[in-house]
């Protein structure tokens, strides 16, 4: 149980910027059409790879306290990532819906 | 149970200059290990490679004569204080608590005036208070090793006795091994003392072996 509260400590550091994004696709999936659904997750993709940049060079220290909690990096990362995608495509499956 | 930590064999090296190359370091449950060194000498290295959050051009970290890929990884063997905060700043007192395993009862045991700080998030606590949770929080929290990087940097005289005295209790359930450029307190609370030098480590018996390494001038006896 703690190391998923640690993981989304961990998350909490870019998931305001994460959930901004995915507001974005969302809104624009809805005005634009479903067609745009590929391009939206291509952005959201992208914005990872500038997430795991800014968050890595920012919160370099901060990683010691999840590595003293015995969690890798990686793990972090997959944990996180693959959770705010997950949520990601459930927001979009939902404006399609609506 | 008593547990043996050991890391030999490490070669590390920055644009051709071997930093570490000859070094062993031995801590066993009950003992406190000092390793001593001029800056740039390599210790924050070699104490990162002991954990396992830097990669060596070769290592061994060996516990009760076991393996470890990567330390850290490896859960309730061994926990690292680093130079810097590491605790997130916006975090709470006693959430980084819980999240260790940490009773605030048993800060307060060794701190207690730490007891008003507990609700306050780390960035509310000056510098030194800020260093001195965050290094109750390595040596209380259950682990086999606790591996202390500059750990009297910015505490108070007062709170340095009190770590000594802290680090005195905790080592009969954990090995400590511990680094600062406080000669003189990693003299008084050392089972074993390294000196790391060219990138090698020296076993210290005696203080007056510091002075032949040039590691410092003379002594000072108090």
């Amino acid at each position: 149980m703690l190391r998923l509260l640690a993981i989304w400590q961990f998350y909490k550091t870019f998931a305001p910027v994460s959930w901004l994004l995915t507001f974005l696709c969302v809104q624009l999936l809805y005005t634009a059409g479903t067609e745009t659904w590929g391009t939206a997750i291509l952005l959201k993709l992208f914005s990872y790879f500038f997430i795991y940049i800014i968050v890595r060079y920012n919160r370099r220290k901060e990683m010691f306290f999840y590595y003293n909690l015995h969690l890798p990096a990686t793990l972090l990362w997959l944990a996180s990532f693959s959770a705010d995608f997950l949520f990601f495509n459930l927001c979009m499956l939902i404006a399609t819906r609506i | 149970m008593n547990h043996t930590l050991e890391i030999d064999g490490v070669q590390l090296q920055f644009a051709h200059r071997f930093i570490l190359s000859d070094v062993y370091v031995r801590c066993d449950t009950g003992s406190i290990t000092g390793l001593l060194g001029r800056n740039g000498s390599g210790k924050s290295c070699f104490m990162q490679v002991a954990f396992g959050t830097m990669q060596a051009y070769t290592r061994s970290v060996r516990c009760n004569g076991k393996h470890i890929r990567r330390a850290y990884t490896v859960p309730g063997l061994l926990n690292y204080l680093p130079q810097f905060h590491f605790i997130p700043a916006s975090m709470k007192v006693t959430t980084a608590l819980k999240y260790y395993g940490i009773a605030p009862q048993t800060l307060f045991a060794h701190f207690p005036e730490y007891e008003p700080d507990m609700h306050k998030t780390m960035e509310e606590l000056s510098g030194g208070q800020r260093r001195m949770i965050e290094l109750s929080i390595i040596l209380l929290a259950d682990t086999k090793f606790s591996i202390l990087d500059e750990p009297f940097t910015h505490i108070m005289p007062l709170h340095v006795e009190s770590i000594i005295a802290l680090m005195q209790t905790i080592k009969h359930r954990k090995g400590i091994i511990v680094t600062d450029h406080m000669y003189k307190h990693i003299l008084q609370v050392s089972d074993t003392l390294y000196l790391l030098n060219n990138g090698k480590t020296h076993l210290i018996s005696h203080p007056n072996q510091l002075v032949q390494h040039g590691y410092v001038s003379h002594i000072l006896n108090e």
